[in-house]
């Protein structure tokens, strides 16, 4: 049983407020969690100070109901030493060794001429081609003739 | 004069219920209340900094929610606005302490049929 007024006022809030504050909240909830697991920074008031602000300001911040904005959020971010939003590409760039997808686990890389042998169970894709910085070398690695890659 | 009230539920989550405060003869509820007076107020949601909604935090599963509105001066006491609503506030908890709501980690798990005068 929930209040019939509240209920009708819910129902007017539109999209985009409602859309507002449970972005803002979710920041908010993110900050803190980065907060308490923090190895120096791990309280609103460290973090005031870090950020060389007031401790009620960084309350209002993460109130819930203020607009910290992009530069704020990115300053927190440089000071935390973290990312507190990601965009879906930055999350699977940032957590691609954690998954499945897009990643085949071999247990060794040695290039053709046998210059290096990197040993490694969770060598991925993602850091393979960053080790060789040319993807389109990476197209042919299944084909041994052309032979780029070795999988053990 | 006594004035009755009586506790009701606003809304209940899985984890949370949010209860709200009555008085006898009234068409709303203290929140309800609350929320038909804001509802019309627009500049409330340019200086939500200053919008305040009494409740009193039972423990972790009961919240009661009171009246409300927005805050104008430092003090809640000095403030035409909210001042009664704080003081009504602060005397329904003072009632609600005295008949042992306030219960130290025990679970309160209905309070519908809880009635107290102040």
């Amino acid at each position: 049983m929930a209040s019939k007024v509240y209920d009708r006022l819910r129902k007017q809030v539109k999209p985009e407020n409602r859309q507002f504050i449970e972005k803002n909240l979710a920041i908010c909830k993110q900050i803190r969690h980065i907060l308490a697991n923090h190895a120096t920074i791990n309280s609103q008031k460290a973090l005031a100070e870090a950020l060389q602000k007031e401790p009620s300001e960084i309350s209002k911040w993460l109130s819930g109901f203020h607009n910290i904005g992009l530069e704020n959020i990115t300053r927190m971010e440089a000071i935390l030493g973290t990312d507190i939003i990601l965009t879906d590409e930055q999350a699977k760039e940032k957590y691609s060794g954690n998954s499945n997808e897009n990643y085949i686990i071999f247990k060794s890389v040695r290039l053709k001429d046998e210059s290096l042998v990197i040993p490694h169970q969770n060598y991925s894709i993602n850091k393979a081609k960053r080790f060789t910085s040319k993807t389109e070398k990476l197209k042919s690695h299944r084909k041994k003739d052309q032979g780029l890659f070795e999988f053990a | 004069m006594n004035i009755f009230a009586t506790i009701e539920e606003f809304i209940g989550y899985n984890m949370v219920t949010y209860y709200t405060v009555r008085c006898e003869g009234a068409l709303l509820s203290e929140t309800d209340n609350f929320f038909e007076r804001m509802a019309g107020e627009v500049k409330y949601l340019e200086s939500a900094i200053d919008l305040r909604l009494y409740c009193h935090w039972v423990n972790e599963r009961i919240v009661i929610l009171f009246n409300g509105g927005i805050k104008t001066t430092k003090l809640a006491q000095d403030c035409s606005n909210v001042s009664r609503h704080f003081y009504n506030a602060q005397t329904w908890v003072k009632r609600l302490n005295e008949i042992g709501i306030e219960t130290n980690g025990r679970k309160i798990t209905n309070l519908n049929d809880l009635y107290f005068n102040y």
